[in-house]
């Protein structure tokens, strides 16, 4: 988990994401339309990436959701596909990324 | 079934059970696969000479003989008048099995009247006649006799009339007994046919009610109503389970509707008002629950969309509305609205373009993902060798699609909630009753496109005005005939 926090706070936005994943690429995709230029940081070609990928499982509540993508704005854990689509929805996405200084405008 | 039961034929004969649990015509004493054990490809030709010879005929016969013909379906029914005492005098049937000689029988011969029935029975039957006519030993017409005991009974008092005009037709000199027992046959082997006749038609008819229920479930089942429905086998309750379930949902989202418009018609108080709109969207709230169990047990289900009506099917994105369209179709119904709603309003429909887009756009890679592992190894040489290996990749790749579909959903219930959030409570209430109404027509379309006649396309193409076409399916509908 350590290591997830170094890389979460190297930039404004930062998603984790699975080369398996198509949601990744959803959300990838979603934050490059905002303008957004998040680093996108992929677990298969980490060598501690299994131990990432539990420790995201973790973070994010546990389960069998899926550990990716997940989402860290201003270095703080937001959460995964559902909760970055309900606040973009809800208009409180781009003014929390202008927080970060993901977004200028 | 006790009167045949000293018949060697008993154990032959197969009951003459359809599957919509109704007999032939042959009551229970009779199969016809006894008659093709005993006559052949022989009988048939016979059995249409006698159908053919025999119902013209039926309007002239005497009184006796037709009361026998009338009772033709109903084997069993009640003797015809000419029963009287002759009945009593006889000995009884089962002593008659095997006659070695000739019975004897008090009988006087009747009117001519009966010759007609007699000479078509005999020609229809001829070789059953022939068989009997050749040898004393009644062994080729004990079948017939023993497995119809109870039409010999009943109509061998009719057919006694005839004994004495066959004996006068064939020159030869047979006495009563044998005279009777072979009309009684002649009787027998008619009533066996006519019977039989019944039963096929009996067939005929239950065939083409079987064609048509197929072809009815055939309709119901791609619409998706049916159980099995879905084309996938395998899941196919939990898809049977959903469509029931959405159909209820449906249901009681209908009264909803009728409910809030009624509440706005009388200018219901804000409060009571608040309270159904706010029941409508936890409504909502269940459909997509619903829907997110669904993704989980068969995602094909949902998002190939068989449960939702042709129409909507068209209109579908990701097993749903698309939000952003739903927003756009609604902004003018829902004036007039404050700057700060249409700002909201707009804000949200961008929002949920730019995740519509995403999630397109992740769907496009999954299916290129998916294309590309189908199409993995060969195709053609050894096609075989990597089947089972992108089978289990494939696989992998698809539990991906539920994801999908569950962000789509999640996108739908947040645009409802968003809009409950921004419009005020009338406005709200007017939201849900404007997309339950769009439904509503699309689902209506998809009836009248179903119903509509064929042949309407083909005159005026420039006047197609609706009070035109309202009476032209009612035109073309009897033009047929």
């Amino acid at each position: 988990m350590d290591r997830v926090m170094k890389i979460a706070s190297e930039r404004a936005v930062v998603v984790f994401t699975l080369s398996s994943c198509c949601m990744c690429h959803t959300v990838t995709r979603l934050f490059a339309d905002l303008g957004v230029n998040a680093l996108v940081h992929e677990l298969d070609s980490d060598p501690r990436g299994k131990d990432m990928e539990r420790a995201l499982l973790k973070a994010l509540g546990g389960g069998r959701g899926p550990a990716v993508p997940a989402v860290f704005i201003g270095g703080k854990l937001v959460g995964g596909t559902n909760r970055v689509m309900s606040l973009h929805l809800s208009g409180e996405l781009v003014p929390m990324l202008k927080n970060a200084g993901a977004l200028w405008l | 079934m006790g009167e045949t039961s000293s018949s060697s034929s008993h154990s032959r004969q197969d009951p003459c059970v359809l599957g919509y649990g109704f007999h032939g015509a042959m009551g229970n004493s009779i199969s016809p696969a006894n008659f093709f054990d005993q006559e052949g490809a022989t009988y048939f030709g016979g059995l249409e000479e006698a159908l053919m010879h025999h119902t013209p005929r039926r309007t002239e016969q005497a009184t006796t003989t037709s009361t026998a013909h009338h009772g033709d379906t109903t084997p069993f029914a009640t003797a015809a008048t000419a029963t009287a005492a002759t009945a009593t005098a006889r000995p009884p049937p089962t002593l008659d099995i095997f006659p070695s000689w000739p019975m004897r029988s008090p009988h006087t011969p009747k009117e001519g009247s009966n010759v007609t029935a007699d000479s078509t029975d005999s020609e229809g039957s001829s070789k059953n006649n022939s068989d009997h006519k050749a040898s004393s030993d009644q062994q080729g017409g004990v079948a017939n006799m023993t497995s119809q005991f109870d039409q010999i009974s009943q109509e061998q008092h009719k057919t006694m009339a005839t004994s004495s005009t066959h004996s006068e037709r064939t020159g030869k000199t047979l006495d009563p007994k044998t005279i009777r027992r072979l009309a009684q046959n002649r009787e027998a082997a008619r009533k066996s046919r006519l019977r039989k006749k019944a039963y096929i038609q009996q067939l005929e008819s239950s065939k083409l009610k079987l064609a048509q229920m197929e072809q009815d479930i055939q309709r119901a089942r791609s619409q998706g109503l049916l159980l099995g429905g879905a084309p996938c086998s395998n899941s196919s309750s939990g898809a049977a389970m959903f469509d029931m379930e959405h159909a209820r949902w449906l249901d009681d989202h209908g009264r909803r509707i009728v409910e809030l418009h009624g509440a706005l018609q009388v200018h219901l108080p804000d409060g009571d008002l608040r309270a159904i709109v706010d029941n409508t969207l936890t409504h909502y709230d269940e459909l997509f629950r619903l829907k997110a169990a669904m993704a989980k047990s068969d995602v094909f289900h949902l998002i190939t969309g068989v449960w939702a009506s042709p129409a909507e099917q068209c209109f579908l994105w990701m097993g749903g509305f698309r939000p952003s369209d739903m927003l756009k179709t609604l902004l003018p119904q829902l004036d007039p609205l404050t700057e700060q709603q249409v700002i909201g309003i707009c804000n949200l429909q961008q929002s949920s373009q730019q995740a519509e887009e995403a999630l397109s756009q992740g769907l496009e890679q999954l299916h290129q993902s998916l294309a590309d592992t189908m199409a993995g190894g060969s195709l053609i040489d050894d096609a075989n060798m990597s089947f089972m290996g992108q089978m289990a990749l494939a696989l992998g790749k698809l539990s991906n699609l539920e994801g999908f579909v569950i962000q789509a959903d999640n996108l739908r219930q947040q645009t409802l909630h968003q809009m409950h959030r921004i419009l005020t409570v009338r406005q709200a209430a007017r939201c849900f009753l404007a997309i339950g109404e769009y439904h509503n027509r699309l689902r209506a379309l998809s009836s009248l496109w179903a119903s509509r006649p064929r042949e309407i396309q083909v005159a005026d193409e420039g006047n197609c005005g609706e009070l035109r076409m309202a009476a032209e399916p009612l035109r073309n509908q009897f033009s047929a005939f």
